[in-house]
């Protein structure tokens, strides 16, 4: 009998499946929303914000669309432990994480993020950080319409310059 | 009344935290005839480092787990600095290995 975990097991995510889940979580986000279920809507973006800041920062390492991407994050958690102590990867769903990773490889690497698309970047991650954590899927809460326009809002800008952030 | 400190330590499974023991002992003094793991690094000098480790003792493990060990191993044989270079580190078996065409000799 086929069961659907051992099939997603039998084949580890590559860059090219994360990229497209995030659009799929981005568009669920988007109907959940305007559907009137905000909490789950920005539930889902926050996730599309996560894969993109994800793929962007290992992107910055050379990862190519069909590279499997779980590999990846020890050593980005290694590097940040080495270059930006403190910052916890709170098992890789720390938007903060990624957001600092991103950064400072950049500068690393002698190619910083331009300023206004640095300040703009910090900004809208650190407003949806302050929105979105991954823990609120084992919560029963509300979101106020405002906090949900934003988390829709930060995660439209980010999914708009995903290719900047790295490239 | 005592006072002690937290030990924070990696949330292992049982089957992790013997292989990674098993993994730091071969690092740090690898056994000519032992057939496995086979550990193969890739890169270093100014390109990124990738790690392999081919092992069938992986099997229950997810790959995350055995990222996570490849890189508390590699840390605790070469140093933080070494290890901030690594890039990739991915443990597979023999099978998997070829599945994803990696091959050594």
């Amino acid at each position: 009998m086929s069961m659907f975990r051992t099939k997603l097991a039998a084949e580890p995510e590559t860059a090219q499946e994360f990229e497209a889940a995030a659009e799929s979580r981005y568009w669920e986000g988007v109907e959940l929303a305007s559907a009137g279920r905000g909490y789950a809507g920005a539930c889902l973006l926050g996730y599309t914000a996560e894969i993109l800041l994800k793929l962007a920062a290992l992107r910055l390492d050379g990862l190519s669309p069909a590279t499997l991407v779980k590999q990846r994050l020890p050593p980005a958690r290694v590097w940040m432990k080495k270059h930006a102590p403190g910052v916890d990867a709170e098992s890789y769903h720390n938007l903060l994480f990624w957001m600092v990773l991103i950064r400072e490889k950049r500068a690393w690497q002698g190619r910083p993020l331009e300023a206004q698309l640095d300040a703009m970047f910090t900004q809208r991650v650190r407003r949806l950080s302050g929105n979105w954590w991954v823990e609120m899927r084992y919560r029963q809460s509300r979101l106020l319409d405002r906090e949900i326009h934003c988390v829709y809002d930060d995660v439209s800008w980010m999914r708009d310059r995903y290719i900047e952030l790295w490239r | 009344m005592p006072f002690a400190k937290l030990v924070h330590t990696n949330h292992r499974s049982a089957t992790g935290a013997q292989l990674s023991g098993e993994l730091l002992a071969e690092w740090r003094n690898p056994h000519a005839e032992s057939r496995e793991p086979i550990i193969i690094k890739d890169g270093g000098g100014s390109k990124p480092v990738h790690l392999y480790v081919i092992w069938s003792a992986w099997q229950p493990v997810d790959q995350l787990e055995r990222s996570e060990i490849i890189m508390d191993v590699y840390e605790q044989v070469a140093g933080i600095e070494e290890a901030a270079n690594v890039t990739i580190a991915m443990g597979l078996t023999e099978q998997e290995a070829h599945r994803l065409g990696i091959y050594y000799r």
